[in-house]
């Protein structure tokens, strides 16, 4: 049974040269498309940075790209990586990034010794400013107990006196009266005496620690604390160049 | 600092301002008792007179001069017992007289229009106070 060949079927006997090329087309770009881009990623390979301290660090990539990525895709092969973060010392060093791989790099930044010793300036600062105040305040501390114990004794003196001079008053025992105005008064006033001299010299003393104390908290409020230059960030700024705002040279990144 | 300063002078004043003085007076002479007491005197003399003093047929004898003491217990400090004593300051002749508050003392070989004189204490509680004297011109 002879079959009539349809119109389409002539059509496409008609254009099969063409339509190869097409498959073969559409077989390399499945090809690119599908397997391709594996074959592109794997030359390069990811670096996650795991840095001390984590929140503010800083990296230079190969001496060129300055940056605050905490993963970085790089390709195969050897990187230098210069990283420094505020208060911490550039760290320099080379890693080997695998094509295809990821890898992290964990890094402790250490202190610079400029800020280890600004630690130590800020320290005896500190200590210095707490003596400041502390002397002062314990001097007038003991000079308000010295005054209180003082006044205490003037006022134990003083009510003496006004008891006996109730007794002197109403006693009516000339013998009592004679043995108060020669013997026991003569001692309480003295002792009265002494112990408002003490009282004036007490008060004197507390009012000058006192006020030398405000004094002293004044000027320890006023004193500034010692500024911490941070010479690695200079250093560290000066690795790479960065465009100023107005795209020419001298930009200071921050 | 202003602030600071007003309270601490403020803290000051009231310290100062809660200093006492010395109670005691200067000079410390107000009670009746005390041998340098100078106000009124415990033991006054009210009245003198003169009594002439006759023998048993009617003659004048002597002439005495009789001094009215009273002695001042409103000015006493507080109540208590006491002793008046009187002295005759020519011979030292001593009298006393217990609790009472009114008494009279008279002194022998007098001469009209001369001054005499009798001193006058108390003793209580076993010590004496100040002496008084006093002095009048017998009439």
């Amino acid at each position: 049974m002879n079959r009539k060949p349809s119109i389409g079927s002539l059509v496409d006997r008609r254009s099969a040269r063409p339509r190869k090329v097409f498959r073969l087309v559409l077989a390399f770009l499945l090809v690119s498309g599908i397997f391709g881009s594996p074959a592109i990623a794997q030359t390069t390979g990811q670096l996650r940075l795991v840095v001390d301290p984590g929140h503010d660090f800083q990296v230079i990539l190969d001496g060129a790209h300055r940056m605050q990525e905490r993963v970085l895709d790089l390709s195969e092969g050897n990187h230098r990586l210069q990283l420094w973060a505020p208060t911490r010392r550039i760290v320099d060093t080379t890693v080997y990034v695998r094509a295809g791989s990821s890898r992290e790099l964990v890094v402790r930044l250490p202190y610079s010794a400029e800020f280890l010793a600004h630690q130590q300036e800020v320290k005896r600062f500190r200590e210095r400013l707490w003596l400041n105040k502390a002397l002062p305040t314990v001097a007038t501390v003991g000079a308000a107990a010295w005054t209180t114990a003082a006044y205490l004794d003037y006022r134990k003196a003083g009510r003496q006196l006004r008891d006996d001079k109730d007794l002197y008053t109403t006693s009516a025992d000339p013998g009592e009266i004679a043995e108060l105005k020669n013997d026991r008064i003569p001692a309480h006033q003295d002792d009265f005496r002494r112990s408002k001299v003490m009282l004036g010299v007490s008060t004197g003393v507390f009012a000058v620690a006192a006020a030398y104390t405000i004094w002293s908290y004044r000027r320890a409020d006023r004193t500034p604390l010692p500024l911490f230059d941070d010479s690695e960030k200079v250093r560290f700024d000066g690795l790479v160049w960065l465009p100023g705002p107005d795209g020419r040279g001298g930009g200071r990144p921050d | 600092m202003n602030r600071q300063a007003a309270f601490f002078l403020v803290a000051l004043a009231v310290l100062f301002g809660a200093c006492l003085k010395d109670p005691i007076p200067d000079p410390l002479n107000s009670n009746p008792f005390d041998q340098d007491y100078t106000g009124t005197p415990l033991v006054e003399v009210t009245s003198t007179n003169s009594a002439v003093i006759l023998d048993d047929d009617g003659l004048p004898i002597d002439t005495v001069m009789v001094f009215h003491f009273q002695v001042r217990t409103d000015l006493f400090p507080a109540s208590t017992s006491y002793r008046a004593i009187t002295r005759d300051p020519r011979d030292g002749s001593e009298l006393t007289y217990q609790d009472d508050d009114q008494f009279a003392r008279s002194i022998a070989n007098v001469v009209i229009g001369q001054t005499y004189c009798m001193e006058a204490q108390l003793e209580v509680v076993g010590t004496t106070t100040r002496v008084w004297t006093h002095c009048a011109i017998l009439q």
